[in-house]
């Protein structure tokens, strides 16, 4: 029924915290800055919590499809093998520094990481590669611009040719500045509205619930 | 010999130049003030540094009722001038009890000059921040703009809302994933779902989770938060059940990765490769990880819609989506989706608070240019008001007044 209480209390509780909230940033009192605090520290069971969930959803799923043979089971095989093995040692030799854990980590995780992460230099050249074809009026003043910025920030080009460097600084320091305290302008005040309406209760994507 | 006396002679020179340094004079100005804008317990205190050519560092000393003799607060290198004693002191400052604080100079060879006591200070907690009045406002003004809108809408009064080309695109981008028989891509960002971008996604998700249904094509769904999870899959699920095909609603295909960002790329990028997912949609906050995420898309030939709010990845997404929601778009697309009145409403009291901001940007610019060329001035004379600062304080005193 959507008039009860275990309908209407996510809502209310919402309301009520969500201005609670909104209020604590302009009040530094303790009256309500410590029920702020407390508050915030009830995050952290909650967090302990909905990731042994995830890791529950993970489980399962990588599971079934191993149980099922379905479609590339193999590395679900892997995940589960490696988050076994990671769990078993964090558990048995603890988690700190010269234990298993922290070797496998430093050693299979942070390098795999760096893998990923260097990536973006190759995936940097060819965004720009594409981005940088004078096709548009628009790409073609965002070519120029972006070789002058490029250019003019080089300290050998800014000491030959002094005007350059001035320029790319213009740019950056204006048109680009201005645009992007637009951008921001516009993020916050979407975001108050988002945060109004599921305040309100107008928008109730955050219990995942749709009621068009 | 000779020798001998001539190292004695250079000790005696060092010992006095030594002792010539070791004199050591207060500190002058100490003062002492209640820290604004807190929640007490907290005193600032400050003062002009020794004049002594070499000091090893500053003693501060809290007097109160039931000290009067003193208790040592802290001992501060020669570079400080002020010191906050607040909840990190040993024995912090009690709202209400007044204090008087020393501040004395301490040579190296440990002589000690304390400049004469502050006035007694007493420390309170403070119940509006000043510095954040400004910001209430204009919070309070969008607020009102935002009630106003709704009741508009709620009341079924038409309003123009500029047409957000990306929602078109995303029914599209569905639309060639079902013709090609491949499934559609959907990565909700890298916030948790209680951040305003996740919640918008989240929403845009609904619909292209309900579009994908219709269509017969699955829809992939890999989280990076744990608690984004449940959410995106309950929002799918209700999506397929919508469509009347609940039976095709796979919760596998609405899973949780990983909470490492680079981890979640190589899934992610993996994912793309793989599925040869036909249309990809990256709409949320992301970090570095977005230019991995959208070039995998590009490499394997899949049309990308990309929104975020994230000002340093936005250049990203524009160079390698097809389609990009910039900033504030992401947020006016979600209003938009579920052409609810009421939702669609808010999106004009964005329009209404940027056109006011925009107005306030060139009346400043404009008297700023006044000012410099003296027309300003001439115009404040013509009104009788002869001192512009003060005339503006009187203006900031008078709208404090009125929201206190």
């Amino acid at each position: 029924m959507k008039g009860g209480i275990g309908y209407r209390l996510p809502f209310a509780l919402m309301l009520v915290l969500g201005i609670f909230f909104a209020a604590q940033y302009y009040i530094p009192h303790p009256v309500v800055q410590g029920p702020k605090e407390m508050m915030l520290q009830w995050k952290q069971p909650l967090n302990a919590f909905i990731i042994f969930l995830a890791l529950g959803g993970l489980v399962v799923m990588h599971a079934r499809k191993v149980i099922r043979r379905q479609k590339r089971w193999g590395y679900s095989v892997v995940t589960l093998v490696a988050m076994a093995a990671m769990i078993f040692a964090g558990m048995v030799w603890g988690t700190g520094e010269g234990t298993v854990f922290s070797d496998w980590f430093k050693n299979l995780v942070t390098p795999i990481e760096a893998t990923m992460f260097s990536l973006l230099a190759f995936f940097v050249a060819s965004a720009a590669f594409r981005a940088f074809r004078a096709r548009t009026t628009g790409a073609t003043i965002l070519l120029i611009s972006a070789g002058v910025v490029m250019l003019g920030l080089i300290p050998a080009v800014e000491d030959a040719i002094p005007p350059l460097g001035e320029v790319a600084n213009f740019l950056l320091k204006y048109p680009n500045t201005a645009a992007k305290r637009a951008i921001m302008i516009g993020v916050a005040l979407g975001a108050i509205s988002v945060a109004l309406k599921t305040i309100l209760g107008i928008d109730r994507t955050i219990l995942g619930r749709d009621e068009r | 010999m000779r020798n001998l006396l001539v190292a004695a002679t250079f000790i005696g020179l060092a010992a006095s130049a030594s002792a010539a340094v070791a004199e050591v004079y207060p500190p002058s100005n100490a003062r002492a003030a209640d820290v604004p804008n807190d929640g007490g317990g907290a005193i600032e205190v400050s003062w002009e540094p020794s004049p002594s050519r070499e000091i090893a560092g500053y003693r501060l000393t809290r007097f109160s009722e039931g000290a009067p003799d003193g208790e040592l607060v802290a001992e501060l290198p020669p570079v400080d001038t002020a010191f906050t004693d607040d909840a990190e002191s040993e024995s912090p400052p009690v709202d209400g009890t007044p204090y008087s604080y020393e501040v004395s100079a301490i040579s190296p060879d440990g002589e000690i000059a304390g400049a004469p006591r502050t006035a007694q200070v007493t420390s309170s907690p403070s119940w509006i921040h000043a510095g954040r009045i400004a910001n209430l406002a204009a919070l309070l003004v969008f607020v009102a703009m935002f009630f106003v809108l709704v009741y508009r809408g709620k009341r079924g009064k038409p309003l123009f809302i500029r047409p957000i080309d990306a929602l078109d695109d995303m029914d599209d981008a569905v639309g060639r994933a079902a013709e090609m028989g491949q499934p559609v891509f959907y990565a909700p960002g890298l916030h948790s779902i209680t951040q305003p971008a996740t919640v918008a996604s989240v929403s845009l998700l609904r619909r292209v989770a309900e579009r994908s249904a219709r269509l017969h094509t699955p829809v992939k769904v890999p989280n990076y938060d744990p608690l984004t999870w449940p959410v995106a899959q309950e929002v799918v699920r209700q999506a397929f059940d919508r469509a009347g095909r609940p039976e095709e609603f796979n919760p596998d295909d609405i899973s949780y990765l990983t909470s490492r960002s680079f981890t979640y790329a190589a899934a992610v990028a993996g994912i793309m490769v793989r599925e040869r997912t036909a249309s990809n949609f990256l709409i949320g906050h992301f970090y570095s990880e977005s230019l991995i995420l959208a070039e995998t898309g590009v490499s394997t030939g899949a049309l990308q819609i990309g929104g975020t709010d994230s000002v340093a990845q936005l250049p990203f997404f524009i160079t390698t989506c097809d389609r990009t929601m910039i900033g504030e778009e992401l947020f006016a697309a979600a209003a938009l989706v579920g052409d609810d009145p009421v939702s669609r409403s808010t999106v004009k009291a964005h329009d209404w608070f940027k056109a006011l901001i925009m107005a306030m940007i060139l009346g400043g610019a404009a008297a700023c240019a006044l000012a410099d060329t003296g027309i300003l001035e001439s115009l404040l004379d013509l009104f009788g008001v002869n001192d512009p600062a003060q005339a503006a304080a009187s203006v900031i005193g008078w709208v404090r007044g009125g929201l206190r």
